[in-house]
């Protein structure tokens, strides 16, 4: 019996990598081409995760869904397939912690983990262009 | 590093076998923690594990290390000397390759704890004796249910429900 995958894109910002589950995405870009439209919304992930990163360079995830979502990940944007047995929630002692930046779970990476970041959650933190 | 943890197993079970009408006899892990002798029923410790790095977690207190894997999920690993503020008076960590996180859980609860050392296994049959006031600190005694004396000296026998949950980080 096959394992169940999803498909993620793992990006590294200040040294913690983050995956978000590509359900519904759009499009992957450079930041300034083509530019987020005015209006939409948008989050700076590395300022989710309490780092001060210049915009200039980086990958804008674009999500589809009930509304459009842009989502601005660091300066590489890996794209892969995973088995859903990699997908584990945050230990219930940083539950409340993983609220802060929007974290659903963590992804078992070949050493360590990223941080899931949960769609739903980072349109809620999301402001307009 | 198998040993101990068989051991800690064996004892897990003897403690379950007790018979009735006998004295109780408690199992305790006793682990150096900043300097200080700390201990935790052996029911409540699932694994002892060499360290390793954690990856860090955003938003979390510096006594939060990170999250390391355990089994088929994640662990998230604390210093514990620096949660109990105990790292002021702790001799100079020369040895590192002791360094060990104890798995403790209680409650639906889990955390690592990262202590110096495993100093061994104490058994003590009665009841705990209540702390008598030989351990200070202000962040250690909230979570201080007995002290005990051992060959090593003094040891805090510390409650795994309490300290898990004060682990806790808040939003």
């Amino acid at each position: 019996m096959s394992v169940p995958e999803v498909t993620v894109a793992t990006s590294r910002l200040d040294g913690v990598a983050v995956s978000l589950a590509l359900d519904g995405v759009a499009r992957i870009d450079a930041w300034d081409a083509p530019p987020i439209p005015e209006g939409a919304a948008w989050v700076d992930a590395a300022r989710l995760l309490g780092a001060a990163l210049p915009l200039e360079g980086r990958r804008v995830l674009g999500l589809a869904g009930r509304a459009p979502l842009f989502v601005v990940l660091g300066e590489a944007v890996a794209v892969r397939r995973v088995p859903l047995t990699a997908v584990h929630p945050l230990p219930a002692i940083l539950s409340q912690a993983g609220r802060r930046f929007a974290c659903a779970g963590l992804l078992r990476e070949d050493e360590g983990f990223s941080f899931l970041l949960d769609a739903d959650a980072l349109r809620a933190v999301a402001g307009p262009r | 590093m198998a040993s101990l943890v068989d051991a800690a197993s064996a004892l897990r079970a003897q403690t379950a076998q007790a018979p009735q009408g006998e004295l109780a006899r408690s199992a305790l892990l006793v682990c150096r923690v900043g300097g200080t002798l700390l201990a935790f029923e052996a029911d409540k410790v699932q694994a002892i594990l060499e360290s390793r790095p954690a990856e860090p977690v955003p938003h979390t207190p510096p006594h939060v290390s990170g999250v390391i894997t355990f089994g088929e999920g994640a662990l998230a690993v604390v210093d514990l000397a620096r949660f109990l503020n105990l790292a002021a008076g702790a001799p100079e960590r020369s040895d590192l390759a002791l360094e060990r996180v104890v798995v403790l859980a209680d409650g639906g609860l889990q955390a690592g704890l990262r202590c110096e050392k495993v100093a061994g296994i104490l058994e003590h049959l009665g009841d705990l004796p209540a702390p008598r006031g030989v351990l200070q600190g202000e962040r250690l005694t909230p979570y201080l249910v007995a002290e005990l004396t051992d060959a090593q000296g003094v040891v805090g026998v510390l409650s795994a429900a309490a300290l898990l949950e004060a682990l806790k980080v808040k939003a």
